[in-house]
C-alpha cells in the first residue's frame, strides 16, 4: 500500500518504470531453472569436449592439434564425411517431397487419421528395433529377405537358373574332370572326338550329389554302342571310397541326369541336341559321318540369382579405378542408399503430419481466388499453395537437414560392421561414437571430431533461425 | 531418437481451417478421388510391410525365423502362436529366452520394467514441457537485452550429442555427492535430470516458436492491468500454447521412452530396470535373436501409441502457429 | 566386438528345471536351498570338495557385472547360485552386454562402481589399473594365482601385482567341421598341416562340397582367423613382440602371414557365396550352415570360430553329437533332424612351422574388484576357483583357464579336447586385436579389406597403413 501511495505521488511515468523492473526481474527468473540444467547436463560437457581434442587417446597428456591434423589426413575421415554430404544430398529433399505429398494427397481421403497413423507409426518403434526389421529385409539370402525374395522372382523368371548351378566362384571348367575340357563360353566338351558307333565318357566333378539326387539321378551306367548313332556317359566321377581314382566308373559314382548336350561338327555347328537320362546317358542317333565332339551346354550351370548385397559396400559409381582418396569422396555405397531408405520410413511421417498441420493453416482464399480465374488444379497447386507454404516446407526441409548431419543410430544399427571407423558406411557421429566409447578408445580423436561436427552444423542452424527470426 | 528442431512459422492465420473449407473446392475432382484413394491405400499396404514383418514374427515360434521368411504365414496360419509373448511375460523354461523373468512386479519383471519406463518418461515429459516453456516465455515476453544471443545459444546445444556428455555428468554428480551429499548417479532421478536437459533445446525452439505468434499486446495489456508475470503465464500463454506443450510432450515422451543408452549407463546395477534394458538383457550377446526384439517392440509400443493418440488432435494444431483470436 | 559362450548341453535341461524356479539372484526356503546344494554337490566332480573351509556365511549384498545376457546369463547365474545359498550373499547381476566400457567408465566417475567386474579385455583392466579403481588380488586368492599359467596371469598385471583373475576361455586354435560333409568327400582324417588343409578343401571342392563358411562380414572374426595364421606361421614370440608393436606390421613376417592366408581367401570357390557371400556372411548364421537345424542342410563343411561356436551348435538342435560318431553309435548324417554330428581340429600349422602347433590364440573373461567388502572378496575368490569353473563347465559351452578345473567336468571328449588345449598350451598368446587399444576398429577394417582383395599390392599397402595406424594409435 504504501509502494502505491510513494507511486501515486510520483505520478504514472514512475510507476510503469517500477512495474517494468519487476516484470523484468520475474522474467528473467523465469530462466533459472532452463539455465542450470543446460550449464550443467550440456554446455559442461561440450566445454569439456572442445577441450579433450586437445588431447590424447587417454585424455591424459595435451597434444595440441595433432587430433584435427589426423582428421584431416586419414581417409577414415573423407569416408565419413562423404557419406554425411551424401545424406545430407539425398534424405532431406526427398523426405521433405514425401511428406508434402503425402500431407496434400491425404487432404482428398475420408481415411485421412488412419493414414497418418500408418505412416507415422515408424516413429513409435525405437530405431534399434526398425533396424532389426530392414536388416532381416535386406537379407542377402532370399528365403529370409523381402527385396531379395522379390528380386529373385523376377530374375528366374528373365534368366531360369540351370539344372546345375554353379556355386559362387566356381567355373563351369573346374568341373572338367575325365574325358571333358573346357569349351569356349562356359561350355565343357568332350576332350576326345567321337565317330558314328562311338561311346564317350565324360567325368564330371565339383558337384554335390544331393543335387544329383534331387534330379533322380541313377548309379552311372554305360550305354551300349549303336551303330550309326554317338552314345555316352556324363557321369559324377567322384568315388568316396576311392577319391584319387579318376576315369573309372566306380560303384556309387551317379550318373547326371536332365544334362543338355549338343553334338558339334568339326566347324563346332551343332547337329544335334539332346538331354542325358537318369543314368547319365544319352544318344545321338542316325548322326553322319564325324569327327564329332560333345558339348556340355552352358546354360545348365547357369547361376540363379544369389541375392543382392543390398547392405554392402560396394559403391553404384564407378570408382573401383581411382585413388585412395577420390575413390573416398566419390563412391556411393549402396548401403547408404538402403538405409536412406529406412530411414524415409521412419521420417516420412514426421515431414507429413507438419506439413499436414500448415496446409491446414492455410487461407483458401487464394486458391479460391486461381480457381474462378480459371487455373487448374496443378497450377493452383504449383503457383499458389507451393508458395504459401514455403516457410514450412524450409522449415521441415532444415530441420531434417540438421538430423543428418547427426546421423548416428540408424548407421550404427544398420550395417554394424561397414559403421566402423573406416568402413564405407560410416558417418561423423558413428565415428564419435566409436571412437569415444567402442573397441578402440580414443578420447582426443573423438572429441576432435565432435567439434568438427558442431563446427558443420552450425551453418545450418544459422541459417534456420535466420528464416525464422525474420518473420 | 534424435531430436529435431521444429520451426512452426508464424503464418497468416484465420481459424485453423481444416480439410472442411477446402473440400468444396475438390468437388470437382471426383474422378480424381477415387485413383487418391487407391495410390494411398497402396502406400499405406507397403508402408506397414516392415512393421506388419514385426509383428508376425512377434506371433511365429522362435525356431521358425532363420528358417522361412515371414510372409510363409499366410499360406501356413497354423504357425501363429502366443508362445513368444508368454515366455516374455512368465519367462518359461525356453531355450531362447535368457534367465527365468520373475513375475508380477518384482524386479526385473515385464510388469516392474514397464513401471520404471513410465517412471522415467512421465516427469521427464512434464519437467520438460514446463521448464521449456518458461524458458521460451522469457525469451519472447521477458524484456530484457540478449534475448535472441541466448535463443541462439540454447538452439545451437541441439548439435551436442549426447554421448559426449555421459561421463563428464557422471562424475558431476559424483561431484555433487560430496557437495551435497546426494549423489544422483545410478538413481531415477538422475536419469531424469539428463534427459530433462538434453530435451530442453528442442522444447526451448518449439515453445519459443509458438509463442512469437501470440500476440505481444495481449501481454502488455495484462501487465498495464497490473497483472505479474506469473500470473500472465499461467493464464494467457499456458492455455494458448497447451497445443504447443502437447506436440512437445508426445515427442518428448516417445524419445525418452526408447532409449536404452542413458539408462544403460546411469542406472547402474538398479534392480528396476526400464523396459529398453530389459529386452536388452533377453537378447542375446552376439547377434539379436530377433523374435525377441519383435515380441518386445510389440509390447513397448503400446505406451506411446497411446500417448500419440491421445494428443493427436493437439498434435497437428499444435503445429499452428496462432489460432487466437 | 567380443564374442562370449553359451550354454547348452543335455545336462541344461535338468539345471534350468531346478533354477528357473530360482529365478535371478533372490532368497530361498529351506527345503529349495538343501536341493539346491544336493545338485550343486552332484554337479561338481568327485575329488573336489564342494565348498572350500574358508567358505561360511558371510551375508551381505555384492554388484556384479559382466557382459552376459540371455542364454549365457543364465549359465553364469548358475554358477553364483551355490554361492549365495551357501554364504548367503546376495549377487545383483547387471548385464552391460557390449557396453560394458561405457558403463563402467560412467560408474568409476559417477563414484558408483560395482563391486565386482568381469570384462572380456585385459586393456580396460589395467587401464582401471593404473587410475587405481581396482584392487590387487594377490592377498583375496591367494594360491589360486598359481592355478593359472603364467602367460594369462602376466595379461593382467599392473606394476608387478595381479589385478586380475581368469574365469572364463575362449579357445581360437581350433576349426569346427562336419564329420558327414567330410566322409562325403572321402576325407577319413582331418588335417594336421596347412598344406593338407588346402588340399582337403580341394577334394571337397571335388565332391561337391564347399570347404569353409567363413564369418567374414565383420572384422574380428578375420582378425582372428589372421592372427592363428601369423601364430602359426611366426610363433608365439613374434606375435607378442607385434601385439606390442615392437616389430612393424610392414615386416616380412606379417607379409608371410598375409600370403598365406590368401591362399584361402584368394581362392572365392572354397568359400560359401564367394567372396561376397562371405562379406555377408554374419556370426552366428556362418556356424549355421554348416551346422544347420533341423529343415535345412548344412551347405559347407568347415567354420573357423573360436569354441564357443559350440553354443550355437547345440542350441540348433539336441541332436547335434560331439564326436565323429552320431547318437547311439551310428553314422554321422548331414541332415540335422537324423544324426549329425560336430568336431574341431586344431588349427594347422604349415609343414615347415610344426613347432608352433602348440602355439594356442585365446581370450577370456577376467574379474575385477573394485570394493575389498568382505563379499565382494569371496565372490572374486570363488570365481578363481575350480568348483565355479567346473560348474559351467558341467553345463557346456565353456572352457576354463584354470588349471585346477578337472578335465572329467566337460560333458564331452570334445569340449574337453578343447578345455586341455586351452589350459595346457605352451606358448599362449591373447587375442591380438583385443591389445590393440584405439585402432582396433581400424584393424578390423583392414581385415575386411584384405578379403575383399587378397592380391600382393593390395597385401603391400594394407601393410603399411597398419603401420601408420599402430604407430599414431601405440605411441611408437
Amino acid at each position: 500500500m504504501a509502494v502505491v501511495a510513494v507511486d501515486q505521488q510520483h505520478g504514472p511515468a514512475r510507476r510503469s518504470a517500477r512495474r517494468q523492473g519487476q516484470h523484468h526481474l520475474q522474467s528473467l527468473v523465469f530462466l533459472v531453472p532452463g539455465a542450470v540444467l543446460l550449464l550443467a547436463i550440456v554446455i559442461w560437457p561440450a566445454i569439456a569436449t572442445i577441450r579433450y581434442s586437445f588431447y590424447n587417446a587417454t585424455a591424459t597428456k595435451a597434444v595440441g592439434l595433432s587430433n584435427y591434423k589426423s582428421l584431416f589426413s586419414t581417409a577414415d575421415t573423407l569416408i565419413a564425411f562423404r557419406n554425411n554430404v551424401i545424406w545430407v544430398l539425398v534424405f532431406p529433399f526427398i523426405v521433405t517431397v514425401i511428406g508434402l505429398v503425402f500431407a496434400v494427397l491425404s487432404e482428398h481421403i475420408r481415411w485421412a487419421t488412419a493414414f497418418k497413423i500408418v505412416i507415422f507409426l515408424p516413429i513409435v518403434f525405437s530405431v534399434t528395433a526398425s533396424s532389426l526389421v530392414f536388416t532381416q529385409i535386406f537379407q542377402l539370402d532370399p528365403h529370409v529377405g523381402v527385396m531379395n525374395a522379390i528380386v529373385q522372382t523376377v530374375e528366374d523368371y528373365f534368366h531360369p537358373p540351370g539344372a546345375y548351378p554353379l556355386s559362387a566362384g566356381q567355373t563351369a571348367a573346374s568341373l572338367a574332370t575325365s574325358g571333358v575340357v573346357a569349351g569356349p563360353n562356359g561350355t565343357l566338351e568332350s576332350g576326345l572326338e567321337v565317330r558314328a558307333g562311338g561311346t564317350v565318357r565324360m567325368g564330371l566333378t565339383g558337384v554335390n550329389p544331393d543335387t544329383l539326387t534331387v534330379l533322380g539321378a541313377r548309379p552311372a551306367r554305360l550305354p551300349t554302342p549303336s551303330a550309326g548313332a554317338v552314345t555316352g556317359l556324363v557321369w559324377r566321377d567322384f568315388s568316396v571310397s576311392n577319391p584319387s581314382n579318376v576315369s573309372g566308373v566306380l560303384p556309387g559314382e551317379d550318373g547326371f541326369p536332365n544334362l543338355h548336350l549338343a553334338l558339334l561338327r568339326s566347324d563346332g555347328s551343332i547337329a544335334a541336341t539332346t538331354t542325358t537320362d537318369a543314368f547319365g546317358r544319352f544318344i545321338f542317333s542316325n548322326v553322319g559321318a564325324g569327327p564329332f565332339h560333345i558339348q556340355i551346354q552352358a546354360s545348365n550351370f547357369t547361376q540363379g540369382f544369389s541375392g543382392t548385397f543390398w547392405l554392402g559396400p560396394q559403391s553404384l559409381t564407378p570408382t573401383s579405378s581411382l585413388s585412395q582418396t577420390a575413390q573416398a569422396l566419390l563412391s556411393v555405397p549402396l548401403i547408404d542408399i538402403s538405409m536412406i531408405l529406412a530411414y524415409l520410413w521412419i521420417w516420412a511421417g514426421f515431414t507429413m503430419v507438419i506439413v499436414a498441420a500448415g496446409l491446414a493453416a492455410l487461407d483458401r482464399e487464394a486458391q479460391e481466388a486461381a480457381h474462378v480465374d480459371g487455373a487448374t488444379e496443378w497450377q493452383t497447386f504449383r503457383r499458389v499453395t507451393i508458395p504459401m507454404l514455403a516457410p514450412v516446407l524450409t522449415v521441415v526441409f532444415v530441420t531434417m537437414v540438421i538430423n543428418v548431419l547427426k546421423i548416428f543410430d540408424i548407421v550404427v544399427n544398420l550395417g554394424i560392421d561397414t559403421s566402423q571407423p573406416g568402413g564405407q558406411s560410416s558417418t561423423l557421429a558413428s565415428d564419435v561414437y566409436y571412437l569415444g566409447f567402442g573397441g578402440g578408445v580414443h578420447t582426443g580423436l573423438a572429441s576432435a571430431l565432435a567439434v568438427m561436427l558442431f563446427i558443420l552444423v552450425l551453418p545450418a542452424m544459422l541459417f534456420n533461425l535466420k528464416r525464422i527470426s525474420g518473420k | 531418437m534424435t531430436t529435431t528442431p521444429v520451426v512452426t512459422t508464424p503464418l497468416v492465420v484465420q481459424e485453423a481451417q481444416g480439410p472442411g473449407r477446402g473440400l468444396s473446392l475438390l468437388k470437382r475432382l471426383r474422378p480424381s478421388r477415387l485413383i487418391v484413394n487407391i495410390v494411398l491405400g497402396a502406400i499405406a499396404l507397403f508402408w506397414l510391410v516392415p512393421s506388419l514383418s514385426m509383428m508376425i514374427i512377434s506371433f511365429r515360434p522362435a525356431g521358425l525365423f532363420e528358417l522361412s521368411g515371414w510372409w510363409k504365414v499366410f499360406t501356413a496360419p497354423s504357425q501363429l502362436t502366443f508362445q513368444n509373448y508368454k515366455e516374455l511375460f512368465t519367462g518359461g523354461s525356453s531355450t531362447v529366452l535368457g534367465g527365468g523373468v520373475p513375475s508380477g512386479l518384482a524386479p526385473g519383471s515385464v510388469l516392474d520394467a514397464l513401471r520404471t519406463s513410465l517412471e522415467i518418461s512421465i516427469p521427464a515429459t512434464f519437467l520438460v514441457t514446463a521448464i521449456a516453456s518458461l524458458t521460451a516465455y522469457s525469451i519472447v515476453f521477458g524484456r530484457w537485452r540478449g534475448r535472441n544471443a541466448v535463443f541462439l545459444t540454447i538452439v545451437g546445444l541441439m548439435v551436442v550429442p549426447l554421448q559426449v556428455a555421459l561421463i563428464p555428468v557422471a562424475s558431476l554428480y559424483k561431484d555433487m555427492g560430496s557437495a551435497f551429499g546426494w549423489n544422483p548417479f545410478g538413481t531415477i532421478t538422475g536419469v531424469v535430470i539428463f534427459h530433462v536437459a538434453f530435451g530442453l533445446p528442442f522444447g526451448v525452439f518449439l515453445m519459443r516458436n509458438f509463442y512469437t505468434g501470440i500476440p505481444t499486446a495481449l501481454i502488455e495489456a495484462g501487465r498495464i492491468d497490473g497483472a505479474g508475470e506469473w500470473t500472465l503465464f499461467r493464464r494467457v500463454v499456458i492455455p494458448l500454447g497447451i497445443a504447443a506443450a502437447a506436440s512437445l510432450a508426445i515427442f518428448q515422451f516417445i524419445w525418452v521412452w526408447n532409449d536404452l543408452l542413458v539408462a544403460l549407463v546411469f542406472l547402474g546395477g538398479d534392480p528396476h530396470v526400464p523396459l529398453t534394458l530389459f529386452l536388452y538383457d533377453q537378447e542375446r550377446t552376439l547377434a539379436a535373436n530377433f523374435w525377441i526384439v519383435s515380441t518386445g517392440s510389440m509390447v513397448s509400443i503400446v505406451v506411446p501409441l497411446i500417448v500419440f493418440l491421445a494428443f493427436q488432435r493437439h498434435f497437428v494444431r499444435g503445429m499452428l502457429a496462432g489460432a487466437v483470436k | 566386438m567380443r564374442p562370449t559362450l553359451r550354454g547348452g548341453g543335455n545336462t541344461m535341461s535338468q539345471a534350468r528345471a531346478v533354477l528357473s524356479v530360482s529365478g535371478r539372484h533372490k532368497l530361498f526356503s529351506v527345503a529349495a536351498l538343501a536341493g539346491l546344494l544336493a545338485l550343486a554337490a552332484s554337479m561338481v566332480p568327485a575329488g573336489v570338495s564342494t565348498a572350500s573351509p574358508a567358505l561360511g556365511h558371510i551375508g551381505g549384498s555384492v554388484s556384479l557385472w559382466a557382459e552376459w545376457t540371455g542364454p549365457e546369463q543364465r549359465d553364469f547365474q548358475a554358477v553364483l547360485s551355490p554361492f549365495e545359498s551357501e554364504t548367503g550373499v546376495t549377487i545383483n547381476y547387471s548385464s552391460k552386454g557390449s557396453n560394458m566400457d561405457t558403463a563402467i567408465d560412467a560408474a568409476v566417475a559417477g563414484g558408483a562402481p560395482p563391486q565386482v567386474a568381469l570384462v572380456p579385455d585385459p586393456g580396460t583392466l589395467l587401464t582401471l589399473a593404473k587410475k587405481g579403481a581396482i584392487e590387487p588380488l594377490a592377498p583375496v586368492i591367494g594360491s589360486e594365482a598359481s592355478d593359472y599359467g603364467a602367460a594369462w596371469n602376466n595379461l593382467v598385471t599392473y606394476n608387478g601385482k595381479l589385478y586380475g583373475v581368469w574365469f572364463k576361455g575362449a579357445n581360437k586354435n581350433t576349426i569346427w567341421y562336419n564329420p558327414a560333409e567330410f566322409a562325403m568327400a572321402g576325407l577319413k582324417s582331418t588335417p594336421t598341416t596347412w598344406q593338407q588343409l588346402l588340399a582337403d578343401a580341394a577334394t571337397l571342392k571335388r565332391a561337391g562340397v564347399t570347404p569353409f563358411s567363413l564369418c567374414t562380414d565383420i572384422g574380428w572374426p578375420v582378425a582372428d582367423l589372421w592372427q592363428n595364421v601369423y601364430l602359426k606361421t611366426a610363433g608365439a614370440t613374434d606375435y607378442d613382440a607385434l601385439a606390442a608393436h615392437n616389430i612393424p606390421w610392414t615386416g616380412p613376417t606379417v607379409t608371410t602371414a598375409f600370403d598365406t592366408l590368401a591362399q584361402l581367401v584368394g581362392q572365392p570357390s572354397y568359400l560359401l557365396g564367394g567372396t561376397k557371400g562371405s562379406l555377408s556372411n554374419s556370426y552366428p548364421t556362418c556356424a549355421d550352415k554348416v551346422f544347420p537345424k533341423p529343415g535345412t542342410m548344412p551347405q559347407a563343411a568347415m567354420v573357423i570360430e573360436a569354441d564357443f561356436v559350440v553354443n550355437e551348435i547345440v542350441g540348433n538342435s539336441a541332436n547335434y553329437t560331439a564326436g565323429t560318431i552320431g547318437a547311439g553309435g551310428k553314422k554321422c548324417t548331414a541332415n540335422p533332424a537324423d544324426t549329425p554330428c560336430y568336431d574341431f581340429f586344431p588349427f594347422p600349422a604349415p609343414a615347415a612351422d610344426q613347432m608352433n602347433n602348440s602355439a594356442i590364440q585365446g581370450s577370456g573373461d577376467v574379474a575385477m574388484l573394485f570394493k575389498p567388502t568382505a563379499a565382494a572378496k569371496a565372490v572374486v575368490k570363488y570365481l578363481g576357483s575350480p568348483e565355479a569353473g567346473a560348474i559351467w563347465a558341467h553345463l557346456g559351452g565353456f572352457a576354463s583357464p584354470n588349471k585346477m578345473v578337472p578335465l572329467t567336468s566337460y560333458p564331452d571328449p570334445v569340449t574337453e579336447a578343447d578345455a586341455s588345449e586351452l589350459q595346457h598350451a605352451t606358448g599362449f598368446v591373447f587375442s591380438l586385436d583385443d591389445l590393440q587399444g584405439s585402432w582396433e576398429p581400424s584393424l578390423w577394417q583392414d581385415m575386411l579389406n584384405f578379403v575383399k582383395n587378397p592380391s600382393a599390392t593390395n597385401i603391400a599397402s594394407i601393410q603399411k597403413t597398419m603401420q601408420a595406424q599402430a604407430t599414431a594409435a601405440m605411441g611408437h
